[in-house]
């Protein structure tokens, strides 16, 4: 079959460039949809290692990958889809918290549950557990198929989400090699929010004491106070705190809200930075670099306070394989 | 630099003289400060003094950790530290040893001016008493067998066993007090004290007296209360019973057992806050006033056999009773149920057995609990008969539930009858609401183990227009 000349030049191109990428695995082309996330690319890889705080993650916080880090925690409003959907096949209270996280509310009607978005509380963080997490995760993963499978398995494998006798949990948050969504682990969660590659001059990277680019404490006030965190700001009878408060206040890589909003879940038995739940002498410490916030591994099926931020692989360019 | 860089400047470690883990202590002061504390082993556990965070009082953090996990014992550690500037402690994992963790702190107190901040206090077993400033946190796999007394707030008891000893936030607030455990104990209840709120009690069983006792909005509130397979003993005081800190888990009280506690309220119980108390009410209920019962109480919502035996009083008014007769406007807006419900006869507009002489445009059916249908949509879960006032046979009842539809009101306890075109709940007659109760569509209670149908009633009234 003769080619014409624009199919000619395509079949080269082709050619020319499955070639060029034979050194790196090619990969198919990853069709970028819009999941409702904003995503920042982390990368500098094989940087520096985190020197540690008091032993903790010393050695720590170097990634060699590219990787992708979610601008903002899970919205309250976009977990509420999730936990729509999860109810029919969760075995625990569809009504507690450690389902449906603190702003999301939910009862009973008829023969199901019907959840809604506390009024006001839609562009705030949400809480969720780990083990919710790492569900939520799954689901994304397989694209939001709402069959019991796709909660349990495909980045994590739920069926590890045991507890032995004396209290220990066998819980395994290792990831799948091709996960699409996944909770950051320490590693990818300290890189993304402390260390900047520029820190000490072009190319020159390095670790930040605090987030939002400093080393000195951020300023716990509302925006229109010249305020940097709304870290430990609750006020239980009164108060907003959406997500992206203060947009001028951002990690090396651009994320908002390290520090406040929620306290964020890793893989590695902690999560990290302060909330705007804690109390509010307690912020400044939560937010040092390398301080966990709660041993979310002592109890991964608990709500306490601690959000998600999602990450995902670097961005793909791929390219598409034709049978000949 | 006071605001500027920490470091650094001692690590400790002693090492016993038994076959067991050392006890580090690190921390963290201003450059050019020097620490001053102090570690012993004595009969198998080590005492800690926290002395100075250096010459000039610039303030710190201590770090106490164990290098092997679930050894160490902690009889004491004791905070002389003269900071105005406020001192740090942690109680915390060894990330330098595998995570280790120390097994049991017995006693954590400060004896000198700095206000302690504990951030986090981790066991692999019991933690003892802890009188600092302010508490964050506390996590134990084992019991929490002292005293927690907080100048200022206690954020998260979090405790795989039971608590036995007192919780105090004499000035601040109590977050979250979770137990896999019991709470108090039936012969030993403990106290459980804050000024501004307590936000949430959660164990096995609760035998405690509980009090907010602060005055006015903010303070004075209390909000959710489980015990998870018992009951719920003592007493509870506070001005109001709310929803805190806006999220859905922070309201309504669940109440495996029987709710035998005592429980004052001195404002209100606010409307959207439901008790359900899966037994029995053995203690006695009291709301100051007269509009204090807002919200819902549900008794036996385990639908077991669970009874009204205590006395439920809001003002002066005594319910007496499952059929109490105050409506709800009386009380506060609010009601209280035994289930299954039945109807609410004074609560019923027109009320039950009344004759009305005006053709009602709308017939509120009330219960004493919130209720909903359950079953096919096109079949209807009341049924309204009716028969003239004069010339009563049997012959002359008529079904007319067809020509009718209904609302639940947002309580869920009311239901809102309306005529539909062309219809009416016409002079000359009296009208019969019973609710279905068999078959496959019925009417049912929310709320309550099982959603069992409510009772059989008759709610009836007439309509005779001069």
């Amino acid at each position: 079959m003769m080619l014409s000349g624009t199919s000619l030049l395509a079949f080269i191109s082709v050619s020319l460039l499955a070639h060029a990428s034979a050194v790196a695995p090619p990969t198919l082309t990853a069709r970028e949809i819009d999941d409702g996330y904003v995503w920042l690319t982390v990368g500098d890889v094989d940087n520096i290692k985190f020197e540690g705080y008091f032993g903790w993650f010393a050695g720590r916080g170097s990634v060699p990958y590219e990787y992708r880090i979610a601008q903002s925690e899970v919205l309250t409003s976009q977990h509420l889809e999730f936990v729509q959907a999860y109810w029919p096949f969760y075995d625990g209270d569809p009504l507690s918290e450690h389902f449906t996280g603190m702003f999301i509310t939910g009862r009973r009607e008829g023969n199901g549950y019907v959840y809604e978005v506390m009024p006001g509380w839609e562009d705030a963080p949400n809480t969720m557990s780990l083990r919710m997490a790492a569900r939520f995760c799954n689901w994304l993963h397989n694209g939001k198929v709402n069959e019991q499978w796709a909660f349990d398995k495909g980045v994590y494998d739920t069926g590890t989400f045991t507890r032995n006798p004396d209290g220990s949990y066998n819980d395994d948050y290792t990831r799948s090699p091709d996960a699409r969504y996944w909770i950051p682990t320490a590693d990818e969660w300290l890189k993304a929010v402390y260390y900047d590659p520029n820190r000490y001059g072009p190319g020159k990277g390095g670790w930040w004491i605090h987030p939002g680019s400093s080393d000195e404490r951020l300023r716990i006030e509302y925006p229109e106070n010249d305020g940097q965190t709304n870290g430990g700001l609750w006020e239980w009878y009164n108060s907003r705190l959406p997500a992206g408060m203060y947009p001028h206040v951002r990690t090396p890589w651009g994320l908002l809200d390290a520090s406040g909003g929620a306290s964020e879940h890793t893989t590695d038995g902690y999560s990290f930075g302060s909330s705007f739940l804690d109390d509010i002498i307690m912020v400044h410490q939560y937010d040092r670099a390398g301080q966990p916030h709660f041993p979310t591994g002592r109890r991964p099926e608990t709500g306490n306070s601690d959000g998600l931020r999602l990450a995902k692989p670097a961005r793909i360019v791929g390219v598409s394989h034709h049978d000949r | 630099m006071r605001n500027g860089l920490w470091m650094v400047l001692v690590l400790c470690a002693l090492h016993s003289t038994s076959a067991f883990a050392d006890i580090i202590v690190l921390a963290e002061v201003n450059q050019g400060q020097y620490p001053e504390f102090s570690v012993e082993y004595v009969d198998g556990e080590w005492n800690v003094v926290l002395s100075s965070t250096g010459e000039d009082n610039l303030g710190g953090v201590f770090r106490i950790r164990s290098t092997s996990n679930a050894t160490d014992i902690i009889r004491y550690v004791v905070c002389d530290l003269d900071d105005l500037t406020g001192v740090g402690l942690y109680v915390e994992a060894n990330p330098n040893a595998n995570g280790a963790l120390v097994k049991t702190v017995k006693s954590i107190t400060s004896i000198g001016e700095a206000d302690i901040v504990m951030y986090l206090c981790e066991t692999s077993h019991d933690v003892g008493s802890i009188a600092v400033h302010a508490i964050g946190t506390v996590v134990a796999d084992g019991n929490l067998t002292g005293s927690i007394t907080s100048g200022s707030n206690v954020t998260k008891l979090e405790i795989g066993g039971a608590v036995t000893g007192n919780v105090s936030a004499a000035n601040g607030l109590i977050k979250n007090i979770e137990a896999g455990g019991a709470i108090g104990s039936g012969g030993t209840p403990i106290s459980i004290t804050a000024h501004d709120y307590v936000r949430r009690v959660m164990g096995a069983s609760v035998h405690a007296a509980i009090s907010a006792t602060g005055t006015g909005v903010p303070y004075g509130a209390l909000a959710r209360i489980v015990s998870t397979s018992g009951d719920f003993t003592g007493s509870l005081t506070c001005e109001r019973i709310v929803p805190i800190d806006q999220g859905q888990y922070n309201i309504d009280w669940n109440i495996a057992g029987d709710l035998v506690a005592d429980v004052t309220c001195e404002w209100y119980l606010h409307s959207d806050f439901t008790i359900y108390v899966n037994g029995s009410l053995e203690g006695d209920i009291t709301f100051d006033l007269d509009d204090g019962l807002q919200g819902q109480i549900i008794l036996n919502a385990g639908n077991d056999g669970g009874e009204w035996n205590g006395t439920i009083t809001v003002d002066d008014m005594t319910l007496s009773g499952p059929n109490y007769t105050q409506t709800s406007a009386q009380i506060g807006g609010g009601a209280v149920g035994l289930a299954p419900f039945n109807f609410h006869a004074t609560n019923c507009v027109p009320a039950d057995n009344a004759t009305v002489t005006a053709e009602p445009g709308t017939v509120t059916l009330s219960h004493y609990g919130p209720v909903e249908k359950y079953g096919q949509t096109t079949v209807a879960e009341l049924k309204i008969v009716r028969h003239p006032l004069v010339h009563f046979c049997a012959e002359c009842d008529e079904t007319v539930t067809g020509q009718f539809s209904w609302q639940y009101a947002a309580n869920g306890r009311d239901i809102v009858i309306t005529p539909g075109q062309g219809y009416a709940f016409e002079d000359g007659y009296e009208y019969h609401i019973t609710p279905v109760i068999t078959g496959e569509t019925v009417l049912r209670c929310q709320g309550v183990a099982g959603n069992p149908v409510v009772q059989s009633y008759d709610y009836n009234f007439k309509v005779d227009v001069p």
